[in-house]
């Protein structure tokens, strides 16, 4: 009954593709990004792709159809993605089996408010909040967005407790989260960041305010310092606590086939300050050189012992679109506390922490320990342990006045006392120019030798990108412009997945789609 | 969610007191301090309550020394329900035994009536973790999970709040 309703959604979504793609809805003419062209008021684009996929160790055909719809400032952009056995080319059911599968159909719906760069209407992987418009002034910036989405890259503050959060181990098929974003001016900013919509866990959020913009008047970029102060929250309701066994055999939900678990809420806390003093402002043509001291303090405050300081000094580098900074950072942290403990990893690691040979080798430890039990199990008391980090974002140009688009390439090495405590990450992107978008993502977690840092084994890898093959304004009725309609999405995603048994193996998931999508 | 934000509240303003840092007030169920006594249960008793109350027994992954392998990986959608509970019957019989051969007869039987006497999942847990420290098998075992199982701190809040 479920599959035919599913049919017969997709059915009527290539129906409205074929049936509205041409159809260009024209409103009386609003300004509102004040450009000197009218706005107009809809916009609409849809389209379908048709690939193949690897996931789950399993081979498919994968079919989506994709409609985007903006009536003014509130953008839809849904899909039903499809997948096929490609052996026997038998439609899955179960990817739409529960009730909450249907809100996977809204791949990012959106509403933002203020001062914001109008995008293209089309569709966006990142679903992120948009930049401040071109031309416009920092300080008056108000802006505020709403989103419901699939949880991913979620960073907050300086990265120590909230670090490229996911909230889904599967992005072929996740649950949507909700994200928003608020910018009061200069002195102020929010973001709050829930996991699932329909069975809420992690909640994620963060506010920084900047006290002397507010006081004084005074505006960060034109003057040498910059003081801000920030708040975080991250807090998981329904953490897994312990795999519950019975005879040391792990309990399995016949209903959906998952790991049982016992579970406990999880709470943590932090305030941080930094202070940025910059030489070469004013001078737009000379580089602007800073340094910044950083402090903060994080802790779980139900548990003892799991509490991070953290103090660093972060240089900082920018010219002509050109940023860098480089930083190290000394931690002292209670023996139970992990360091950027909401990250990408953290959906699978909450359920089962042991997933790297290194972390299996310890001695005395539950082989189903999860990440919230290995934390309670470890001794109390603190150590000492350090992070070095840097990141650079490269101008990349994207036409010939001048204009150019951030590509954002980050990394960290962090290691502590004891064993299996040294982790990597490489972040790239996201990365937008009219024809191209991409992110990768490299985290090898809890190692010890650091010949091992590049070993694939319980190692996170990610790639996706969007390309089309047309510029997005080719002349009408150009070639160009019929291949600016057609575009190549490629993912990969070495990650966790459960088994039928409910335990956790590794994957490499592959997708690769070929699609076409026209409108406004 | 209110229950938790009023929680998460709590915590904050316990961390800006700087107050010192408590552990939780919730104890665990340990239910075999309150064993009435009596005979073992079989191995049937005990596996089909398991079964009646849906904790359903998988094996052990590879990832436990001495367990079977995860093997290639079925998709598995249309196995749920009835495949589970043929792994199930075999399973817990398997570690019934298992373990009835390492643990002391006196502290088995213990788990081995807590097992029946609990009413869901989260109970199930709860007798190996009452039990914790007398009824496991040694570390090592070929068959079984390691003796230290998760918290052993007696200020930690390892309540059963499942949602």
């Amino acid at each position: 009954m479920r599959a035919s309703r599913v049919v017969l959604f997709v059915g009527a979504c290539l129906f409205a593709s074929v049936v509205f793609s041409p159809t260009v809805v024209r409103a009386d003419p609003v300004d509102a990004d004040e450009d000197g062209n009218p706005d107009e008021v809809f916009g609409i684009r849809a389209g379908a792709d048709l690939g193949f996929g690897t996931i789950e160790r399993g081979d498919f055909v994968l079919l989506d159809a994709s409609l985007y719809l903006r009536v003014w400032n509130i953008r839809a952009d849904v899909w039903a993605p499809l997948r096929f056995l490609f052996d026997g080319f038998t439609f899955v059911t179960e990817d739409w089996s529960q009730p909450r599968d249907i809100n996977r159909v809204f791949r990012c719906v959106r509403l933002d408010v203020g001062d914001y760069e109008q995008p293209e209407d089309r569709y966006d992987p990142t679903c992120e909040a948009y930049p401040q418009r071109s031309g416009r002034g920092l300080h008056g910036r108000n802006y505020f967005s709403l989103r419901v989405a699939p949880i991913q890259g979620v960073s907050l503050g300086h990265e120590t407790l909230v670090f490229n959060f996911r909230g889904n181990r599967d992005m072929q098929r996740p649950q949507l989260g909700v994200v928003s974003d608020l910018i009061v001016s200069d002195w102020l900013s929010a973001n709050l960041y829930l996991d699932d919509l329909t069975n809420p866990g992690v909640m994620v959020g963060r506010a920084i305010l900047r006290p002397s913009i507010l006081i004084s008047g005074q505006s960060w970029d034109e003057t040498p310092d910059d003081f801000v102060i920030g708040l975080t929250y991250a807090g998981d309701f329904q953490a897994p606590l312990y795999r519950q066994t019975a005879f040391g055999r792990p309990l399995v939900d016949p209903g959906n086939g998952t790991a049982r678990f016992t579970r406990d809420s999880l709470v943590a806390v932090g305030a941080d300050v930094h202070y940025t003093y910059y030489w070469g402002l004013g001078d737009r043509t000379a580089p602007q050189i800073g340094f910044m001291v950083y402090s903060d303090f994080n802790a779980f405050p139900e548990i003892q012992d799991a509490f991070g300081f953290h103090a660093g000094l972060r240089f900082t580098y920018r010219h002509e679109g050109w940023q860098l900074f480089l930083g190290g950072e000394y931690r002292v942290t209670g023996n139970r506390y992990l360091p950027e403990y909401f990250d990408t990893e953290y959906v699978s690691r909450a359920q089962q922490f042991l997933l790297t040979p290194e972390l299996r080798g310890l001695p005395g430890l539950d082989p189903y320990v999860t990440k919230y039990g290995y934390m309670l199990s470890r001794p109390t008391g603190y150590f000492h342990s350090g992070q070095i980090y840097g990141n650079v974002v490269i101008p990349i140009p994207i036409d010939d006045r001048g204009h150019s688009s951030p590509l954002p390439i980050g990394f960290f090495i962090e290691d502590a006392d004891g064993p299996a405590n040294a982790s990597v990450s490489l972040s790239v992107g996201p990365f937008r120019i009219d024809q191209l978008v991409f992110a990768a993502q490299y985290l090898r977690r809890n190692f010890d030798d650091w010949s091992q840092m590049f070993s694939l084994e319980g190692t996170l890898i990610r790639l996706l990108g969007r390309f089309y093959f047309g510029p997005s304004d080719a002349a009408p009725g150009s070639i160009e412009e019929i291949l600016s309609f057609v575009h190549l999405d490629a993912r990969f995603d070495r990650r966790w997945f459960q088994t039928f048994e409910g335990d956790l193996a590794e994957t490499n998931d592959f997708a690769l789609t070929v699609g076409f999508t026209a409108g406004t | 969610m209110t229950r938790h934000i009023a929680r998460s509240a709590a915590a904050l303003a316990l961390t800006i007191s700087l107050t010192s840092i408590a552990g939780g007030c919730l104890a665990p169920p340990n239910v075999c301090r309150g064993d009435p006594g009596g005979a073992t249960p079989t191995d049937d008793t005990v596996c089909d309550h398991l079964a009646s109350l849906s904790c359903l027994a998988g094996p052990i992954p590879e990832f436990v020394d001495g367990g079977p392998e995860v093997g290639p990986v079925e998709l598995g959608f249309d196995a749920a329900g009835g495949d589970l509970r043929t792994v199930h019957a075999t399973e817990c019989r398997a570690g019934y035994a298992s373990w009835e051969a390492s643990v002391g007869a006196e502290h088995f039987a213990a788990l081995t009536r807590c097992y029946v006497a609990a009413r869901n999942c989260e109970e199930v847990e709860a007798c190996n973790r009452g039990c914790e420290l007398v009824l496991r098998p040694d570390a090592g075992s070929a068959d079984a999970p390691s003796s230290d199982g998760g918290a052993t701190d007696a200020n930690v809040d390892v309540g059963i709040d499942a949602r």
